[in-house]
């Protein structure tokens, strides 16, 4: 083959190769126009596999958020996104895996509704660590579990047969503690859906100008009637600061303590009462972690809370119009609040011994504002009393306008409330006067 | 062309020279995606476009590529082919898409589609070349799909991504795994060679007989 012969071969077969690569080029740019792809549409696309209806809200800033830690280290909410329809994609991480407790599910959970029917629509598990039992649980299962529940619902769920498929039962509990997680987010953060714990969170935190909470670190005392809970956060820059909260919605109690010492309490009289004249009752602050620091600052408060004796005991102690009923203490604030303590020993019916009640009634601006039962003879009419919120009937009345208020199933406890807080009312009257 | 030729060209495709159990062929995919009888069946539609327009292609090129550089063409149309398929199924299959994975683009280094390049469509005119990666295609897709509902089937206790029934009642789980895909491939290579010894042996007693 000659020089020039081999020479245009190679032309000829680099030509052909060229021509093919850049056809090819052309056609693939061609269809790269035709068939782009924007990385908003990939992404919703993505999303859509979880919830169907989702379509990035891209005017709210939350998405994704920084990692948000759960309470007691249940998990972590890592990536939240919004959609037009005002659910909420989260991708939330659950511990307590196999094995020991170490290993973790990832999930994506949605959230979403119109409160206070706030609900689960889907979840779907991204991935795992260490779970290789996780492939006995099938997505019906967990949507038959999970899907639907209110998110209410969803932070009191304790593990059990309904939530753990397979004998994978660890790998169940990360799947329940990121599915919490993500609810707990929702309550927290979001503030989808109002509960006693976030009110009680959140009551707390407003008391501390400043104050941002990050951790919850123990919330286990925390139920629909009171809130008990120690938390971290920051303020004025300062982190980890430890704040530990009591809150009683019955009694309207609300007991916020520093490592310092006592911050903020609503009736710091009464408290302080308490403390000095019957001690700590538990099953007002509970132990937990946390409210032991609460109960050690309001002993210490006891002792040091100025206030005077009011009025004339003698003069104003009992009244003929109230049977068997003795004011035997009251003690008058620096505000002007009174804190009157007084006994009772009613007993109007035939064969009904109730034994002695013994209440402390708070009178503010004129008006009941609060009281606090010390001790009662253990009858099961002051029981029912009790749970039929008797004393709670006579709050926020004027303290010149008390009427007996006859409470079905516990009348002769009833008498005694009355008499009590008539008679307190008139002692506030009299020495007002 | 004449009906005779058709039907070898459909019979070579889908049984004789079957890619995945005769030639053994393409063995990425038939492992890796036969967990999923659907996935099978978009691998395999993937597979058979690939297959046709590529042989389409290479056949009309075949007296214009040089000999020297026919491997990086047919490479070049092919791979023009694979991200042409993948570009669609982006943009109108997501979901398909996302299930296929890595195993879509690398069609552009499957045997079938480069072995049907360089022994069939660089040497045959284009209709026939067009039919063979139509019959190659098919019976690819038929083979793992195949694969695919039996493996889903026992694996997962369910049909076509429909459950039939908890799988924590009754599934194997073993043909979710790696080693089941092994063991099912080798016991579908077994049966279809013993069918097909069968149906030769027949055919050569008739033949024979005649």
């Amino acid at each position: 083959m000659s020089k020039s012969s081999s020479f245009v071969t190679s032309l000829k077969t680099i030509s052909v190769l060229l021509i093919i690569c850049i056809v090819c080029g052309a056609l693939l740019a061609l269809c790269n126009d035709l068939f782009y792809i924007d990385e908003e549409t990939k992404f919703n696309r993505a999303m859509q596999k979880v919830y169907p209806e989702f379509e990035r809200d891209t005017s709210v800033s939350e998405t994704p958020l920084a990692e948000f830690k759960d309470l007691a280290g249940a998990g972590s909410v890592s990536k939240v996104y919004r959609s037009k329809d005002g659910a909420y994609i989260l991708e939330a991480t659950g511990v307590g895996g196999y094995p020991d407790g170490s290993g973790t599910v990832t999930m994506y959970v949605v959230v979403g509704g119109e409160t206070p029917n706030v609900e689960i629509k889907s979840v779907l598990i991204t991935g795992n660590t260490k779970q290789s039992w996780i492939a006995n649980i099938t997505q019906k299962n967990i949507d038959k579990a999970y899907v639907g529940k209110n998110i209410k619902d969803v932070a009191s769920l304790q593990m059990g047969n309904d939530y753990k498929w397979g004998g994978a039962t660890m790998a169940s509990t990360a799947i329940m503690n990121a599915i919490k997680s993500a609810v707990n987010y929702c309550v927290t953060a979001l503030k989808l859906v109002s509960t006693p714990e976030s009110e009680a969170r959140d009551a707390a935190v407003a008391l501390l100008e400043g104050y941002t909470l990050t951790t919850v670190v123990d919330d286990a005392y925390t139920t629909a009637v009171g809130a008990n809970f120690y938390f971290t956060g920051t303020k004025d820059g300062a982190d980890d600061v430890d704040v530990y909260v009591f809150g009683d919605k019955e009694s309207g109690h609300q007991i916020v303590a520093l490592k310092a010492g006592l911050t903020h309490a609503d009736r710091m009289l009464d408290t302080a009462i308490v403390a000095k004249s019957e001690g700590i009752d538990n099953a007002l602050v509970q132990s937990a972690q946390g409210l032991s620091h609460i109960e050690s600052q309001i002993r210490a408060l006891a002792p040091s809370f100025t206030y005077d004796v009011a009025g004339d005991l003698s003069q104003y102690a009992t009244h003929s119009d109230f049977a068997d009923t003795q004011i035997t203490s009251a003690y008058v604030c620096n505000d002007g609040t009174l804190a009157i303590v007084a006994e009772s020993t009613v007993g109007v019916f035939e064969d009904y011994t109730p034994g002695k009640l013994t209440m402390m009634v708070v009178i503010a601006n004129g008006k009941i504002s609060g009281f606090k039962v010390i001790s009662y003879g253990g009858h099961s009419y002051f029981d029912g009393s009790i749970g039929n919120k008797n004393p709670q009937l006579y709050v926020g009345s004027a303290i010149d306008a008390i009427e007996y208020v006859k409470v079905s199933g516990a009348t002769g406890s009833g008498v005694a409330y009355y008499n009590i807080i008539a008679l307190s009312a008139y002692y506030a009257r009299s020495i007002s006067a | 062309m004449k009906l005779k030729r058709f039907k070898e060209i459909a019979l070579d495709g889908v049984v004789r020279q079957n890619p995945t159990f005769k030639l053994v062929l393409g063995t990425c995919p038939t492992l890796g995606l036969t967990t999923a009888a659907i996935s099978c069946l978009g691998m395999g539609a993937a597979v058979t476009f690939v297959l046709i327009c590529s042989n389409v292609i290479i056949s009309l090129l075949r007296n214009i590529i040089p000999d020297k550089v026919r491997i990086p063409s047919f490479i070049v149309i092919i791979a023009t082919f694979v991200t042409l398929t993948r570009m669609v199924m982006e943009a109108y299959l997501p979901d398909l898409y996302s299930s296929l994975g890595i195993f879509l683009p690398l069609i552009v280094v499957n045997c079938i589609i480069l072995g049907r390049a360089e022994s069939f469509a660089s040497h045959n005119p284009v209709g026939e070349s067009a039919l063979d990666g139509l019959f190659m295609g098919l019976g690819f897709t038929v083979a793992i799909t195949l694969m695919g509902i039996v493996r889903e089937f026992l694996g997962n206790a369910s049909f076509m991504g429909i459950e039939l029934w908890d799988k924590n009642v009754f599934s194997i789980g073993f043909f979710s795994t790696s080693a089941g895909a092994f063991l099912t491939y080798g016991l579908f290579i077994a049966g279809f060679t013993a069918i097909q010894n069968a149906i030769e042996r027949k055919a050569q007693a008739k033949a024979l007989k005649a």
